[in-house]
C-alpha cells in the first residue's frame, strides 16, 4: 500500500494538534513529513525542505491559505491541497481557482486524505497522456472520441463529450464551475451556470447507471464536479 | 370701499348698544310689567280690598325674578310697593296713608318681593351651576373613557389633548419626559403633543410645574403672568410630564371648580401615562424572560446533545488506551467505529449549531444559482449513503426544470428531512423521494415509512428544540428541522408536513422554477 516511502509533504496548519494526527498518519504510510504553523513560514520551508506535496490550511493567521497558494504558484506547479472548515465555499472556491488541486473538509478522515493526496501526486508525476481512460464500466478513448459504457457506445453531444474530457484530464480532483466553465465554453459564458448543470445532468443521465446516485461524476456542493476514478 | 367699511362701522354701533342695552332691557320690561300690573289693578280698585291687590304685584316681581333674576325683580318690588301705594291705596296720588295698617303691607310686600326674588336669583344660578358641573363631569368622563381604550403612548396623549382642549375650548400642549432615555442619560422633556396651531418651547412656568409637581402659571401663585395654566401629571414614580393650557378664552374667573377640574384632567392623564410605561416594562421584562429561557433549553440541550456521544468516544478510547490486551482484533475495531460514529454525530450537531445560529443573526448570506434538482437528490444522498439502512426510491421527471437556491443550504435543508426521516423510523424501512413541478413551481417530497407524530403536533415540528423522542428513547436537539425551515423562509420557498396515508410522514418543499428555464415537465406517475 506505501510506494509512498520517501515523499516529502509540508504539512500547514496553526493548531498543532491538527499538525501532530496528521504527521503520525503521514509518517505510518512512509512520508516524510515537515511542519510550518504560518503562511509565511510555510514559504520559506517550501525554499528549503523542497517537498512534493503541500498540505495547506485556508484559516492561516497573517496571509491566508489563499494568498498562499497565489504566491507558491506564481513559480511552482507543486502539488497543493487545501484544509477547509464547512461553510467556508467561497474560500475554497477561490484556492481552488488559484491553483489548489484540492481540498479537505475538516474534520476528514485518514482514508480521505491518502486518496486525495494520491491523486495531487500521480497528476504530478505522470502527465495525462494516455489516450483511454476506464473508471468502473466507462471507457473512453480520447484519441477516437471513443466513449462506451458496459461495453455498449453511446453518442455524446460535442459539449457533452468535451466536457467529460475535460473531467477526464483532471480525473480524481475537483474542478470549480468555473474552471469547467473556462474550459468548455470560455469565460464568455461564467453567467450562463445552467448551461453547465443541464450538461451535467444529460451526461449523467448517460452514463451513470442510477442518474440520481452517480458513480462516475461527483457533486462538490457549492464547489464544482470531480470525476471518480472507480476500480475494477 | 369706503361705504363698505361705513357698514362695518355701523353694524359694531348697532352691536354694541344692543349689548349695553341687554343690561338696561329687563329693567325697562320691570317697569313695564309693574305698569301693566297696575293699570289694570286701577279698575278694579273700588271692588277689591287692596290687600288682595297685592298679589298680582306678587306674582310680577317673581315672575320678572325667574326670567331676568335678581335686579330686575328687587327693581320691580320697590317699583310695586311705589306704585301700590300711589295708585291703589287711598289717599290716591300721595305717597301719605290713610290706614297705618297699610304700612304692614307695604313692608310685608317689599320683603316678600326681596327675598322671592333672591330666592329665585339663587335657584336660577344653582341650575347654571349644575348644568356646568355636569358638563364637568361629563368631559372627565369623557376623558376617562377615551383613556380606558387606548393602549399605546400615542393613543393616551392623543386622547388626553383631544378631550381637554374640547372640554375647556382652550389650547393644550403635553409635555412628558422620554421613556427611552439610556440609564447614563438625562431623559428630555419635551412637547409631545398639540392641536394647537403653534407648538411651544418648554418655558420657565412649564419646567417650575415639571421639577415641584406643582400647579403654576395663570391663576396660580407661580409664574401667574404666564399665558398658560400648567399642571404636572404626578404619578408614583415621579413627575412624568406637564399639561398646559391656555387662558385665552378664559373670561371666567379661575374658580376653585375650573381648578378642580383642571387638576381632575390632570390626575387621569397621569394614570393613563403611567399605565402605559407600565405596560412597555411588563413586555420587555416578558421578552427578557423569554429570551433567557431560550438561552436556558439551548444550553441544557447542548450540554446533553455533546456529553452524550463523548461518554461513548472517551469511553471507548480510554478501554482502547489500557485494556486494549482484553479485546480481540474484532472487539477492538468495534469500539473504534462506535467512537467514529459518535464524533460524526458530534459534528453534524455543530454544524446544526452553528446553522442555527446564522440563521438567527441573520449572517446567512445565499450564493444563488441555477440548481439541478437530481444533482441536489444525488450529493446529498451520498452524504449520509452510510446511515441509510433501507431502501430509496427516487422519482424524478425527465425534463424537471432547474431552480434557483443555494445548493449548499438547499443540500442541507435536505439532508436534515432525510435525516430526520431515518431517525425516526424502523430499522430498514423505505424512502421515497418524489419530485414534481406545477405552476413554475417545482416541489420536492420526501416520505418515510416512519412513526409519524400526532396530527396536532405537526404545526410545531418546526420549531426550536421541539422534541420528538422515539420509540428506541433517541431524541435529537430539535433544530433540525427548525433550520430546515429557516433556509426555506430565506428562499420564500414552500415547506410543509403532513401524515402518510399508510404511515409515517411527507415533508413537501416548493421552491420557484429558474426564470430562464422555460421547461414545464411531464410529471412522472
Amino acid at each position: 500500500m506505501s510506494g509512498e516511502s520517501g515523499l516529502r509533504v509540508l504539512v500547514v496548519d496553526d493548531e498543532l494538534a491538527i499538525r501532530r494526527f496528521l504527521r503520525t498518519s503521514l509518517q505510518a504510510h512512509g512520508y516524510v513529513v515537515y511542519e510550518a504553523s504560518s503562511g509565511e513560514e510555510a514559504l520559506v520551508e517550501i525554499v528549503n525542505k523542497r517537498p512534493d506535496l503541500v498540505v495547506l490550511d485556508i484559516g492561516l493567521p497573517g496571509i491566508d491559505g489563499i494568498e498562499v497558494t497565489q504566491k507558491i504558484r506564481e513559480w511552482s506547479d507543486l502539488p497543493l491541497l487545501i484544509l477547509s472548515v464547512r461553510d467556508q465555499e467561497k474560500e475554497k472556491i477561490a484556492a481552488l481557482d488559484a491553483g489548489a488541486d484540492d481540498y479537505l473538509t475538516k474534520p476528514f478522515g485518514v482514508g480521505e486524505l491518502m486518496a486525495r493526496m494520491r491523486v495531487a501526486l500521480r497528476r504530478a508525476s505522470k502527465p495525462s497522456d494516455e489516450p483511454v481512460f476506464t473508471s468502473g464500466d466507462l471507457l473512453v478513448d480520447l484519441s477516437k472520441r471513443l466513449v462506451k459504457v458496459g461495453g455498449e457506445e453511446i453518442s455524446l453531444t460535442p459539449t457533452e463529450y468535451d466536457l467529460l474530457r475535460i473531467l477526464i484530464q483532471e480525473s480524481g480532483k475537483v474542478l470549480t464551475h468555473r474552471q469547467i466553465i473556462h474550459a468548455v465554453w470560455g469565460d464568455a459564458y461564467q453567467s450562463e451556470a445552467h448551461l453547465l448543470r443541464v450538461n451535467i445532468s444529460n451526461l449523467r443521465k448517460k452514463i451513470e447507471k442510477d442518474p440520481s446516485r452517480p458513480t462516475y461524476i461527483v457533486t462538490e456542493p457549492g464547489v464544482g464536479y470531480r470525476l471518480r476514478v472507480v476500480e475494477g | 370701499m369706503d361705504g363698505i367699511s361705513r357698514i362695518d362701522t355701523l353694524k359694531k354701533r348697532i352691536e354694541r348698544w344692543i349689548h349695553s342695552s341687554k343690561f338696561f332691557l329687563p329693567y325697562l320690561f320691570g317697569f313695564l310689567i309693574i305698569s301693566l300690573i297696575t293699570f289694570l289693578a286701577y279698575f278694579i280698585r273700588d271692588r277689591i280690598t287692596p290687600t288682595n291687590l297685592v298679589m298680582p304685584y306678587l306674582l310680577g316681581v317673581v315672575s320678572i325674578a325667574v326670567i331676568w333674576g335678581r335686579g330686575p325683580a328687587v327693581f320691580a318690588s320697590v317699583l310695586g310697593v311705589i306704585a301700590f301705594d300711589i295708585f291703589l291705596i287711598p289717599p290716591y296720588l300721595t305717597l301719605v296713608v290713610e290706614d297705618t295698617e297699610y304700612i304692614i303691607t307695604f313692608l310685608a310686600f317689599f320683603i316678600v318681593g326681596v327675598v322671592i326674588s333672591n330666592l329665585t336669583a339663587r335657584i336660577k344660578q344653582q341650575m347654571v351651576e349644575t348644568r356646568e358641573r355636569e358638563a364637568r363631569v361629563s368631559s372627565l368622563y369623557h376623558l376617562s373613557h377615551e383613556l380606558a381604550a387606548a393602549y399605546s403612548l400615542e393613543d393616551v396623549t392623543r386622547a388626553i389633548i383631544g378631550s381637554v382642549s374640547h372640554a375647556l375650548e382652550e389650547d393644550v400642549w403635553l409635555f412628558l419626559t422620554e421613556q427611552n432615555a439610556a440609564s447614563n442619560q438625562v431623559p428630555r422633556f419635551q412637547l409631545v403633543k398639540t392641536k394647537a396651531a403653534q407648538p411651544r418651547e418648554v418655558d420657565e412656568a412649564v419646567l417650575y410645574a415639571y421639577q415641584t409637581g406643582e400647579i403654576s402659571g395663570y391663576g396660580t401663585l407661580t409664574y401667574n403672568s404666564s399665558e398658560t395654566t400648567n399642571l404636572p401629571l404626578v404619578t408614583k414614580s415621579g413627575v412624568v410630564g406637564v399639561i398646559s393650557i391656555s387662558s385665552k378664552e378664559t373670561e371666567r374667573s379661575f374658580t376653585i371648580e375650573q381648578v378642580q377640574l383642571y387638576e381632575a384632567f390632570a390626575n387621569l392623564a397621569a394614570l393613563a401615562i403611567e399605565r402605559v410605561y407600565l405596560n412597555r416594562q411588563a413586555s420587555e421584562a416578558q421578552l427578557l424572560k423569554a429570551k433567557e429561557e431560550i438561552q436556558t433549553a439551548l444550553l441544557n440541550s447542548v450540554s446533553h446533545d455533546f456529553r452524550t456521544p463523548l461518554v461513548t468516544i472517551t469511553g471507548t478510547l480510554s478501554s482502547l488506551d489500557s485494556e486494549i490486551h482484553l479485546l480481540d482484533k474484532e472487539s477492538q475495531r468495534e469500539m473504534i467505529r462506535y467512537a467514529l460514529r459518535e464524533a460524526e454525530k458530534m459534528n453534524r450537531l455543530v454544524s446544526n449549531l452553528l446553522s442555527m445560529t446564522r440563521l438567527e443573526s441573520g449572517a446567512l448570506s445565499l450564493q444563488l444559482e441555477p440548481v439541478d434538482v437530481q444533482d441536489l437528490i444525488g450529493a446529498t444522498l451520498q452524504q449520509i449513503e452510510n446511515r441509510i439502512t433501507g431502501k430509496v426510491e427516487i422519482q424524478i421527471p425527465d425534463d424537471l426544470p432547474l431552480i434557483y437556491a443555494d445548493f449548499v443550504l438547499v443540500g442541507q435543508a435536505l439532508l436534515n428531512i432525510l435525516e430526520n426521516a431515518i431517525k425516526y423510523s424502523p430499522e430498514g424501512s423505505s424512502i421515497d423521494i418524489l419530485c414534481t413541478c406545477s405552476d413554475r413551481m417545482v416541489y420536492i417530497e420526501v416520505a418515510d415509512r416512519g412513526y409519524g407524530i400526532e396530527e396536532s403536533e405537526i404545526p410545531k415540528i418546526f420549531q426550536k428544540f421541539y422534541p420528538v423522542k422515539d420509540k428506541s428513547g433517541r431524541s435529537g436537539t430539535g433544530l433540525g428541522l427548525t433550520i430546515v425551515k429557516g433556509i426555506l423562509d430565506c428562499h420564500g420557498a414552500e415547506l410543509s408536513a403532513a401524515l402518510r396515508e399508510g404511515g409515517g410522514m411527507i415533508f413537501r418543499m416548493g421552491f420557484t422554477q429558474y426564470a430562464i428555464d422555460d421547461r414545464s415537465c411531464s410529471n412522472v406517475g
